[in-house]
């Protein structure tokens, strides 16, 4: 009986601890622009930023999101963009990230 | 010995809290026209100082004895808050309509060309008691011809 209960205590610790490191995703906002017709050619940005309890002094990381976009759609336009902006929490909020994702369809010839 | 390493945590703890923590409220990304290369960049930044009250109180309360006075200070603080429920970004401005020029602002920045790849950013840069509340509008004009 004894081992039984050290063994399911032993189980509940590690299902704890894995659960922990697993990572809570938590979603701040999201928006999207008008979705075109033509649906075909995907485009994905996305920008992050790993933080050790919080610190974090600029958030310049995400303006480069824009041009990776347009990077993937030359001559064209890129429509229906969904961005989400989420935090992935891996212990406690001593260990997070800050993800930016931004994508959208690439019209050619609009 | 002892001192220099408590004044050195004093000082180190002091230059984190005044250098300013930066916090991403929102991110919003527009449709982006494909030759970003002929564009010109253009960022837009307005902002507001922010107060945490919540903050200015407990400083207030940690600089005097008396109980009396610490418990009106937290009377006034818990009244203020009354004030300042609901769902809100960064700490509380005196001014609602700072962000009201941004659409301006751009539209200056790029007077005869047209504007894509719009970026809008609402974010704070946080020191202890005030905050600057920041909209941020990233964009890139391309110009006729």
């Amino acid at each position: 009986m004894k081992t039984l209960i050290k063994s399911i205590l032993k189980i509940s610790i590690v299902a704890m601890a894995v659960s922990q490191l697993v990572g809570c995703v938590y979603l701040n906002s999201v928006s999207i622009t008008s979705i075109p017709k033509d649906r075909t050619h995907k485009v994905m940005a996305e920008a992050n930023k790993f933080m050790f309890m919080g610190f974090n002094f600029n958030n310049d990381y995400i303006n480069n999101i824009p041009a990776d976009l347009a990077r993937q759609c030359p001559g064209g336009k890129v429509q229906g963009v969904l961005t989400k902006d989420e935090n992935v929490d891996y212990f406690l909020y001593f260990f997070w990230t800050k993800k930016i994702t931004a994508e959208g369809y690439c019209v050619k010839g609009s | 010995m002892k001192m220099k390493t408590k004044q050195l945590f004093a000082a180190t703890l002091t230059s984190i809290a005044l250098s300013g923590c930066a916090v991403l409220h929102h991110v919003q990304v527009g449709d982006v026209d494909g030759n970003l290369d002929k564009a010109e960049r253009f960022e837009v930044l307005v902002s507001e100082t922010g107060i945490n009250t919540q903050e200015a109180a407990s400083i207030a309360k940690a600089l005097t004895n008396d109980s009396k006075t610490k418990k009106d200070i937290q009377a006034v603080q818990d009244i203020i808050s009354l004030f300042q429920m609901g769902p809100r970004t960064g700490n509380l401005v005196y001014d609602e309509h700072y962000a009201d020029k941004v659409a301006r602002e751009v539209v200056s920045r790029c007077p005869n060309g047209h504007v894509t790849g719009l970026m809008s950013v609402r974010e704070t840069t946080k020191y202890p008691v005030v905050s600057g509340e920041i909209v941020k509008i990233v964009g890139y004009c391309i110009k006729k011809g």
